[in-house]
């Protein structure tokens, strides 16, 4: 369960209307559709905050309305309900247009302190129409707002933030000290939006985020926002106390801030331009799965996902689907026939796309559970070593002198499964050691400072390897070479993923028998081995060498 | 028994603030992990206490290692031969390091090594000594069960109960069994017993403990970190 805010605050240049009563092409105000989308997530407790002014206006429309007379009022409303909250608030601007899709993602897959959406713009001097930020390091470094500067921006905010059920008690705290100064006729001082430091154009920091593209987007954040903005106050606000907000930005679906009639029309355009299932659809696919996943399976796994989604099957179910169908391919293979052979090659390939597309529609339909993560894992163990096993009981049924027939490999059957454990150990226990050190602290900025030079880092250096020695040279030229795609994906396939390790046993049983299977396997397991294990250490030696926290 | 997996207390433990500097309670977290991937017994969690965790276990374990694959190589097949004599000493050599809380910079190289040390001497002996293969694999197969089941419990935070671990016997249990059995030409049956065993044990246990917990809401895990190999 989630709480919205829904500030009403804005008006049009003409200064007569809300900008959250624009009317969008279709029927309705924007803010009634904000309202509709939000409660159409399961936002129960929705309020909004308007000025006295434009309160009739939206109660016409139905919205049950908090009057307040200006910024310090809306953020003392706002502390007020963020002291009471006992669930994630969410703070929206009354007048976004955006794809449902947006706030699905922030009410159901939120997990950081606080998340504000936003977008990867080129920062143009001329035309600063919309609060910006810079961001860094997975987080939002510097926040700015007409009375905040921010240092070398890379994106701007797109009026919407939520704040955890954790960070509550931090926003109420934010809310009133930033209502105490815009009482304060010496408060805030206006202050020129930008200054650039080291800025470089190519840095995006770490953010997940694209430059918004589009034909309709030339129209949207021309105009300035010209009232108050407590949405943008609490984002510095929650910045400069030391809380990590993360920025989430997509570049295909909308979320913007309409401010006069001709951006509400565009905007429109802009949300009916995209289909919204087909963006879920797409992000539901895995984007870091291996050669054979990605090229052979994902490209139409994920219209089996949405037509199970459809038919309202479950992911433990499609699970157990796969796990059903490489249970026959074992059987097949046991039977050291040809035929036998090359079904269970084909029935193990579609058992691995079920494979995929459980966590697919497990995505797709948010469908997550404990039992179905355990499930997941386990089973695809289990289809592997059945397989092993199926093919090991097939080569000794085999006729002799069949091309099935490899005799007995049961001994290369245990070595197989012996050796594909430890690699799996291997890629769990380097996991589990990685010192996970929470992310450094930025320095905490008063709040009525309009500059925000204490953030001030040193020039970047170019990237070259960090330390000396073999291993940091051997890190820096990993990390090197991901930015060329060839050696992108024969790094992938080099550690033998799932996809490509189920493949090689379909393929080899196919057309030869498992005295084959396994012997590639042990082979290619090998390389991959030796080329994990050997990078792991050199890495492993690139870190400090005791904990560095111990009291 | 206090120390087999320190990370219990902190599994329900409330996440901190992001900006709190108590990194203490992760980092022994993510080391207990690893001794819960190392699955020690008994009788190596008892040799571990007589050290305090003082002892490195790295070290020791690969030489544990190298002396298995030696004794095996002298000599297999008789009753007496050299290699029955190999889980004595990596007990000896790996038990001591069971409590120290795997903090160095190559100490993931711990549980892999156990898992090849492991299941590389009890396929060699079962073969060696008429086992049927079938069974060897099968015997494997439950093991590797329990070993994937406990690292995708802790992923989820759900500790395995202490008492798994010492009626699993622990890799010591298991490889002293196995040798014991051999001096007496007894390792098929036995072998064949302790699969049933440990099936019934690891899988109803398992089962059990997941269906119970699996209606709570799943915690999206991270699991890119971890699985850098795509699994």
């Amino acid at each position: 369960m989630t709480l919205a805010v829904v500030l009403a605050t804005e008006a049009v240049a003409s200064g007569s209307t809300p900008t959250a009563g624009l009317t969008l092409p279709g029927g309705g105000p924007v803010v009634a559709r904000v309202l509709a989308q939000l409660q159409s997530l399961d936002v129960a407790d929705r309020r909004v905050i308007a000025r006295p002014e434009f309160a009739e206006t939206l109660r016409e429309n139905g919205c049950e309305v908090v009057e307040s007379k200006g910024l310090a009022d809306d953020l003392r409303e706002i502390a007020r309900v963020a002291r009471s909250a006992r669930e994630p608030m969410l703070i929206v601007h009354g007048d976004v247009v955006a794809h449902r899709e947006v706030f699905a993602r922030l009410v159901y897959n939120s997990k950081a302190p606080a998340s504000a959406v936003v977008a990867r713009v080129p920062v143009d001097d001329d035309h600063l129409t919309r609060p910006l930020l810079r961001i860094g390091k997975g987080r939002i470094r510097s926040a700015g707002s007409p009375y905040h500067q921010v240092t070398d921006p890379n994106a701007v905010f797109r009026g919407v933030v939520r704040v955890s059920e954790e960070e509550t008690a931090t926003l109420a705290q934010v809310a009133e000290k930033l209502a105490d100064l815009a009482d304060k006729p010496d408060g805030f001082t206006k202050i020129s939006p930008i200054r650039h430091l080291w800025q470089d154009p190519e840095d995006t920091g770490d953010a997940e985020i694209e430059q918004a593209d589009g034909d309709y987007q030339s129209a949207l954040a021309t105009t300035p926002i010209t009232g108050d903005d407590a949405a943008a106050l609490l984002v510095v606000g929650l910045v400069r106390s030391g809380v990590k907000v993360t920025g989430r930005g997509n570049s295909v679906l909308l979320c913007e801030r309409v401010l006069d009639q001709t951006q509400a029309d565009a905007a429109q355009r802009a949300v009916d331009a995209v289909n919204e299932d087909n963006v879920r659809l797409s992000t539901a696919v895995k984007s870091n799965d291996g050669f054979f996943t990605t090229y052979a399976v994902s490209t139409y796994s994920r219209y089996i996902a949405r037509w199970a989604g459809k038919r309202g099957w479950t992911p433990n179910f499609v699970t157990a689907i796969s796990m059903a169908i490489s249970v026959v391919a074992a059987y097949f293979f046991s039977t050291g026939q040809r035929w036998g052979m090359i079904l269970g090659g084909v029935s193990l390939y579609f058992a691995f796309v079920f494979d995929c597309v459980d966590g697919q529609l497990a995505r797709y339909t948010r469908q997550f559970s404990t039992l179905g993560a355990w499930l997941d894992a386990t089973f695809d163990r289990a289809k592997e070593y059945t397989v092993f096993g199926g093919l090991a009981a097939g080569s000794t049924a085999a006729a002799i002198g069949s091309s099935v027939h490899g005799g007995d490999v049961w001994f290369l059957a245990v070595t197989a499964i012996t050796a594909q454990t430890c690699r799996h150990m291997v890629d769990f226990a380097f996991g589990a050691s990685k010192r996970r050190l929470p992310p450094e602290p930025i320095p905490i900025v008063p709040l009525g400072r309009p500059d925000d030079r204490v953030l001030d880092e040193p020039e970047p250096t170019k990237s070259r390897p960090k330390g000396s020695g073999l291993s940091h040279l051997a890190v820096w030229l990993s990390a090197r070479s991901e930015k060329v795609r060839v050696f992108h994906w024969f790094k992938k396939m080099i550690v033998l993923p799932i996809g490509e390790r189920f493949a090689l046993i379909a393929l080899t049983a196919m057309f030869f028998n498992a005295r084959v299977t396994f012997i590639a396997l042990l082979t290619w397991g090998s390389v991959a081995a030796f080329y994990t294990v050997a990078g792991r250490i050199l890495r492993s030696l690139t870190q400090p060498r005791s904990v560095a926290v111990q009291k | 028994m206090s120390t087999v997996l320190p990370g219990m207390s902190s599994a329900g433990d409330p996440p901190t603030p992001a900006n709190a500097p108590v990194p203490d309670a992760e980092l022994a977290y993510h080391g207990s992990r690893l001794v819960a991937y190392r699955d020690d017994g008994p009788i190596a969690h008892a040799l571990g206490r007589l050290t305090k965790g003082q002892l490195p276990p790295l070290l020791p374990l690969l030489v544990a290692g190298i002396v298995t694959a030696i004794l095996l190589v002298a000599g297999v097949n008789g009753q007496t031969s050299p290699a029955v004599f190999a889980p004595v000493l990596v007990l000896l050599l790996a038990g001591p390091g069971s409590t120290h809380p795997h903090s160095g910079r190559l100490d993931w190289l711990v549980p892999p090594l156990m898992r090849a040390i492991e299941y590389g001497y009890l396929a060699t002996l079962g073969f060696a000594h008429g086992v049927s293969k079938p069974l060897v694999y099968a015997f494997l197969f439950v093991l590797a069960y329990h070993h994937y089941d406990t690292v995708y419990r802790t992923r989820q935070r759900l500790w395995p109960a202490k008492w798994v671990f010492v009626a699993g016997l622990g890799w010591e249990g298991r490889m002293l069994i196995a040798a014991v059995a051999t001096i007496l030409g007894k390792l098929p049956v036995v072998l064949a017993v302790l699969g049933v065993y440990f099936l019934l044990l690891f899988g109803i246990e398992s089962v059990y403990t997941w269906v119970r917990t699996g209606t709570g809401k799943g915690v999206m895990v991270n699991l890119e970190d971890e699985e850098e190999a795509g699994s």
